[in-house]
């Protein structure tokens, strides 16, 4: 609203500048004090303007957002509310899983406060896309800076090509993982088009994404990676080879070793007795196919040569071969002088199958722990982590068997895997491996007097791993009530209780209906 | 009948207490949870030996727990709600306990006394004697602020002199010496909004403050202008005037009032903090009388403000007006209860013609031109966003009229993603220029868009 031109200059410059005659306009009709005549004839004027205000006429209506196919329900949005107010914080990527799995999409009065956070967190934006619904598109499509954040995901075919041809070495290791989910041949196509031209650096950069989709169809182009000059290359091609099954790689290393390897049969009911000899040379073929690469044991040289082709040959081709179980597998390469390196080798083979999607993953590493013979801890610390290349399904599998086998060995790694897992956004195990790790945790309390620092820990490992569909087994197996060193456990053992019925009630807010 | 989780979260006195208020709400911290009609009440073991007990009466809410926070409520009340509200199951509907039954009672004897206290009161000699001893007070302070106001129109006068164009390049603590001096002279109305002028003009970094800052400098002196004739205004206009000044009208003066008795609907609340005094304004409006009622209250130095009615909630009961010539602001009576926290969906009502909503705001103008922001409940207006305007937010009428969104209101998107571009009730204040919405009712719902709590 503007005022008179004379009345604004002389409110800006004043009085002393541009001289102001109260006898105009509407401050004729005052009778001002003599020095606030301005001030004066402004009331007047704002007075004026303020009740003669009319409102600007024939706006047109806005274009309004679609509605919703499913209400999100009032108690889900209650448990929403908390979680944005900074309570069980993290359970925030749950809810949002949750609410997409049910088809249901983010309230409208926690849109804004949610499309906000999301615009500093790469992984909260990757949630709530799917569950913006119609309100959330409708807005982001009005706001520049956050159309500009909630774009459409990776799955857009230009934009990976766009990445491909002119993005960081990152982005095109991305793209060319999102090529190869999409169209395997092509992507390799694509790559193998360019190889000649690409830095060293970059060549050992995107061969590793070609695990995606990884086929025979592959093999020509990965074996003659293993000429590369750069020895990054030359032992990505090889690690993508030995995961590739029936690949000649493989092969090359079965027969090499069959040759070294002598099995005698022992008689019925008792395993066959191996005896094995050293490798005498590394030719020049087999250095090609990684023999004496690495050696990260210490081992003797000859040693790591076998340990080396070990890793290249998966684990069931030893079952087949000698007509064994995993565990035969197993107990025939421990009675051998040099079991600790064949296991070793075998090992690292466990975690390559894995890797290829090998229905029997599962078995070898549950066969590893589950062994009878004594001192059969893995050398390998990466042997839990190794695990988590299992499918979901397998992962629970091997977790549960770890954690029940008798000798005790896997609950260690079955601890560092259950760890592991919460990563994996929202992951839940299966209510019986929950009652074991439970049952460890609460054992666990009972050998120590008061918790150690890693303690804190555990017991969140816990609470975001543990199943909430039945509860009643949360209060079960602790120590007695009487039990002297509650008052140092007591908070810990609150929070894990409390922030499982937290994420019980938060399952439950989308079925149950308040109203 | 309960709060929401959301209007009970707002009864905290800040952020923290809500946010510690959430982790108390949970069944493990508690035993011996009970409630009947009247009250909540349970155990919360904290750090000490015996557990706090926490009690609510539900029609205030009020709040008491024996847990040794200064704040209030105190998380354990908050926390012992919002349970409620998530999982009412779990409270035992019994008789109360004795610790329960003897606050409740001694609540009850309080308000007697306290209205027995008032009675006595207003018996004519009580009055002529408050009267007599008011009026010396009266006279002594008519002086000092005749002073002060002395100091205010030199000032004033010296402003118009310079103009505003070059304030900004003088030490913004002039302002602050004005308004302690308008303290020192018991003019504390003043003094307030000298102060937040100067905020307004030394922090604000939008164009064409000066306007702004100019009208409020030409309200001061119309203020101050009134207050020199004072003896020659109609009664409510001396009202005003003195309040706008800074006299406070005695609470039990104003209870001494008739009262009204209605259905109360909180609509909205406003909160604002001016350095110091933190106050908050709770709108209400009878459903019968339709007349609008303004609660205000005040948090000083650690002192926190007191729970405010919770918007969307209905109370019943009779309200006090301060005298004064449009009377707004209230004060409770004793009887005002809550009686329905969320009613949730209420019958149609005619969209707003803000033709006649103006027509109200000129005739309140009219009889106060004091007046600084007026209320307005506006039925089916759309939320539209317009970029690179000054004022980007719009509320569209039905008709297609329009009013601007005041450049303070933070909550636009807020509003936005509640209407969808759909028609739903803003309430908020005509700030003489522009529109402020303070919250939104839609699918049964009252959403708080207050921006100025934490």
């Amino acid at each position: 609203m503007q005022l008179p031109l004379n009345l604004h200059k002389a409110v800006l410059a004043g009085t002393s500048r541009v001289p102001f005659d109260p006898a105009g306009g509407l401050a004729a009709a005052l009778q001002p004090l003599a020095g606030q005549s301005l001030w004066h004839a402004l009331a007047a004027q704002d007075l004026w303007q303020r009740a003669g205000f009319l409102p600007a006429a024939g706006m047109a209506p806005p274009e309004g957002a679609g509605s919703d196919a499913a209400a999100c329900p009032r108690a889900a949005e209650d448990i929403l509310q908390l979680l944005m107010r900074g309570m069980h914080a993290n359970l925030l990527p749950t809810w949002l899983a949750l609410a997409h799995a049910k088809g249901v999409s983010v309230p409208h009065a926690c849109l804004v406060p949610l499309l906000e956070q999301g615009m500093g967190k790469p992984a909260l934006r990757e949630g709530l896309m799917p569950v913006l619904g119609e309100r959330g598109r409708w807005l982001v499509a009005q706001n520049p800076e956050w159309s500009a954040k909630y774009a459409a995901s990776s799955d857009d075919a230009v934009a990976v090509e766009l990445a491909w041809n002119t993005g960081s070495p990152p982005q095109r290791a991305a793209a060319l993982r999102a090529m190869r989910s999409a169209d395997p041949a092509a992507a390799l196509a694509s790559l193998q088009s360019g190889w000649a031209q690409e830095a060293a650096d970059l060549r050992a950069a995107l061969l590793p994404c070609l695990e995606v989709g990884l086929s025979l169809a592959d093999e020509p182009f990965l074996e003659a990676a293993l000429d590369d000059k750069r020895k990054e290359v030359r032992s990505a091609a090889r690690e993508l080879l030995a995961i590739l099954p029936g690949s000649q790689l493989s092969a090359r290393c079965a027969a090499r070793m069959e040759a070294l390897f002598k099995l005698q049969p022992e008689g019925d009911g008792h395993l066959p007795v191996l005896e094995v000899a050293l490798p005498e040379a590394c030719d020049k073929a087999m250095k090609r196919d990684g023999v004496g690469a690495e050696n990260p044991y210490r081992m003797g040289e000859k040693q790591s040569w076998l340990f080396n082709m070990m890793q290249c040959v998966p684990p069931s081709h030893w079952a087949r071969s000698w007509g064994v179980s995993a565990e035969g597998v197993l107990q025939i390469m421990q009675a051998n002088e040099f079991g600790r390196v064949l296991q070793e080798g075998l090992v690292h083979a466990i975690g390559l199958s894995a890797r290829a999607g090998s229905e029997q993953a599962a078995d070898w590493f549950i066969a590893i722990h589950a062994s009878k013979v004594p001192n059969v801890r893995v050398l390998s610390t990466r042997f839990a982590e190794l695990a988590m290349a299992l499918p979901p399904s397998g992962r629970e599998r091997v977790l549960h068997a770890w954690l029940e086998c008798g000798n005790g060995s896997g609950v260690p790694d079955a601890l560092l895997l259950a760890r592991q897992m919460p990563s994996e956004g929202g992951a839940q195990v299966s209510p019986a491996v929950s009652r074991l790790l439970l049952g460890r945790l609460q054992q666990m309390m009972r050998e120590k007097d008061a918790p150690g620092y890693g303690m804190k820990y555990e017991f969140e490992t816990m609470a975001s791993l543990l199943d909430v569909g039945e509860m009643a087994y949360l209060e079960q197996g602790w120590p007695e009530p009487g039990w002297a060193h509650w008052d140092n456990w007591r908070q810990l053992v609150d929070e894990l209780k409390e922030a499982l019925r937290f994420k019980n009630t938060l399952h439950r807010s989308f079925t149950d209906n308040k109203e | 009948m309960s709060l929401t989780a959301e209007q009970i979260l707002a009864l905290a006195p800040d952020a923290a207490s809500a946010k510690a208020g959430t982790g108390q709400a949970s069944l493990s911290k508690w035993s011996g949870l009970g409630g009947h009609a009247q009250a909540l009440w349970g155990l919360c073991q904290g750090s000490g030996k015996e557990p706090y007990r926490a009690q609510i009466d539900l029609a205030g809410p009020a709040f008491k727990c024996n847990c040794p926070s200064r704040k209030f409520p105190c998380k354990h009340g908050i926390g012992l709600y919002l349970l409620y509200a998530r999982d009412s199951a779990a409270f035992k509907e019994t008789d109360a306990p004795q610790w329960v039954s003897d606050w409740l009672q001694s609540r009850e004897e309080r308000s007697e006394k306290k209205a027995a206290k008032e009675a006595e009161a207003s018996t004519p000699e009580a009055i002529a004697a408050r009267e007599a001893s008011q009026q010396k007070r009266q006279e002594k302070r008519q002086g000092n602020v005749e002073t002060g106001l002395a100091v205010l129109d030199a000032w004033l006068e010296d402003l118009a002199r310079e103009g505003l164009a070059t304030l900004r390049s003088k030490p913004s603590k002039d302002w602050e010496a004005m308004a302690s001096r308008l303290v020192d002279t018991q003019a504390a109305g003043l003094a307030s909004r000298v102060r937040r002028l100067g905020l307004s003009i030394y922090g604000g970094g939008n164009d064409g403050w000066e306007l702004a800052a100019a009208r409020e400098l030409a309200q001061l002196a119309l203020v101050r202008q009134a207050y020199a004739r004072l003896a020659s205004l109609p009664e409510g206009l001396q009202h005003e005037v003195r309040s706008a000044i800074g006299w406070a009208t005695g609470q039990e003066d104003v209870l001494a009032q008739p009262g009204i008795q209605d259905r109360w609907l909180v609509l909205g609340a406003r909160t604002q903090e001016d350095g110091r005094v933190g106050s908050c304004a709770t709108y209400l409006r009878g459903e019968s009388s339709g007349r609008w009622a303004v609660l205000l209250q005040f948090s000083a130095g650690s002192m926190a403000l007191p729970p405010a009615p919770p918007t969307g909630a209905i109370y019943q009961g009779t309200v006090h007006y301060y005298p004064a010539a449009v009377p707004l602001r209230v004060v409770f009576a004793d009887d005002m209860k809550l009686l329905e926290a969320a009613p949730g969906p209420q019958p149609a009502v005619a969209a707003t013609e803000l033709a006649s909503e103006f027509e109200h705001y000129a005739q309140a103008l009219a009889a106060n031109p004091f007046l600084e922001s007026w209320p307005m409940a506006l039925e089916q207006v759309t939320p539209v966003h317009e970029a690179g305007k000054a004022l980007p937010w719009s509320l569209r009428a039905a008709n297609g009229d329009a009013l601007p969104v005041d450049a303070v209101f933070r909550q636009g998107w807020q509003l936005h993603a509640l209407a969808g571009g759909h028609p739903l009730r803003v309430f908020g204040l005509w700030q003489g220029y522009s529109f402020l919405p303070l919250s939104a009712f839609i699918d049964g719902r009252s959403f708080n868009l207050d921006g100025g709590k934490g």
